[in-house]
């Protein structure tokens, strides 16, 4: 049964880091922005930085763990760091306070990351470490919560306003309808974190009890969904999309 | 800031429907609002969509004498702008994003 939470986890972190380099390529070619904080963000949180710093402590050499663990921190930090600015990018580009907050929600991450780091490289058992990493964690877990809610209601907020440029004939069916994906994704994410954090702040074993284990393996695979429609989708989706839209467009007239 | 193409319409309809500054920035408002646009990246031709579908409502709302005529002006004033896409607009990204 354990197995199951893991390969869904797994399957999130393939997809996160097919999505990424795709991103990046992408990137190369636009020269856009956004497509490469996107990119770099999905590359270094989920897909690199997250299974490192997860995996390493487990192992038992600890020579080779201290590196590896600081490596996966880092760009855990930093892949969380992009995906703030990518929203600002997107979103609020040209909003003063937008920019700030993710300024300092990334100098926050930081400060989160280099004490949990610290934590885990000056204690030799997982308790102390716990103990010692516990506001930090709790701080980087905020923040994630934080950024998750943000993105979500601008992925929202941006699907209703192209809902209205689709009565006039000024949006894409397809466009429009990866901002509510992308507004959904956002939300899954948030469930599935504030989940894990309301059990790790229960005092709740996040590895083995069943309501942490089930929103982890749940949200990793809707994620993944979400992931490959927005990021790859099937032609036999985008198709439905714009048989979708022309049949409203038709019930409308 | 607003785009080029939102500045262009509220300058025609500054000079041609006897609207002050303000009140001509509310009409366009609030016809971009009914047409999930905004005013820092709307283009042109955008615009010329919102100026024949929306804005007359906003004008008469308003109470401009000329509906017509003043929604004319602000069009060919549109005409003389090239396609303004300058800067990265949400959907314009996420349009990008897959393919």
């Amino acid at each position: 049964m354990a197995a199951i939470p893991l390969l869904c986890v797994v399957v999130y972190m393939v997809a996160s880091g097919v999505v990424g380099v795709r991103l990046i390529a992408r990137a190369r070619q636009s020269r856009g922005v956004p497509e490469l904080l996107a990119g770099m963000s999905y590359v270094a949180a989920p897909a690199l930085g997250y299974p490192l710093a997860i995996l390493t402590p487990m192992l038992s050499n600890r020579a080779i763990a201290a590196p590896l663990y600081v490596i996966g921190e880092t760009l855990l930090v930093f892949g969380c760091c992009c995906f703030l600015f990518f929203t600002v990018k997107v979103f609020r580009p040209g909003a003063q306070w937008a920019i700030w907050s993710a300024a300092l929600g990334s100098a926050v991450l930081i400060w989160c990351g280099f004490g949990i780091t610290h934590a885990y490289l000056i204690t030799s058992t997982v308790d102390e470490c716990a103990a010692l990493a516990k506001i930090p964690l709790a701080v980087m877990v905020l923040l994630l919560m934080l950024s998750y809610i943000w993105t979500a209601l601008e992925g929202l907020r941006y699907y209703r306003m192209m809902r209205k440029r689709m009565a006039l004939g000024l949006a894409d069916a397809v466009v429009t309808n990866r901002f509510l994906l992308w507004g959904f994704s956002g939300l899954t994410s948030l469930a599935w974190i504030s989940v894990s954090a309301f059990c790790l702040a229960a005092g709740a074993n996040i590895g083995s009890d069943p309501l942490p284990v089930t929103a982890t393996s749940v949200g990793g695979i809707v994620n993944t969904v979400f992931l490959v429609l927005i990021f790859m989708p099937p032609p036999a989706y985008t198709r439905w999309l714009e048989r979708l839209a022309r049949s409203n467009a038709l019930a409308t007239v | 800031m607003a785009s080029p193409a939102f500045e262009a319409a509220q300058g025609a309809l500054e000079r041609n429907a006897g609207m002050e500054r303000w009140n001509a920035r509310g009409a366009l408002q609030l016809a971009l609002m009914d047409a999930g646009l905004e005013a820092a990246n709307i283009t042109a031709a955008q615009m010329k969509v919102v100026v024949d579908r929306l804005l007359p409502k906003q004008l008469q709302s308003q109470k401009v004498v000329d509906v017509p005529g003043a929604c004319e002006k602000v069009r060919d004033a549109l005409n003389m702008l090239g396609d303004d896409a300058r800067a990265d607009s949400p959907d314009r990204v996420f349009s990008r994003l897959a393919g």
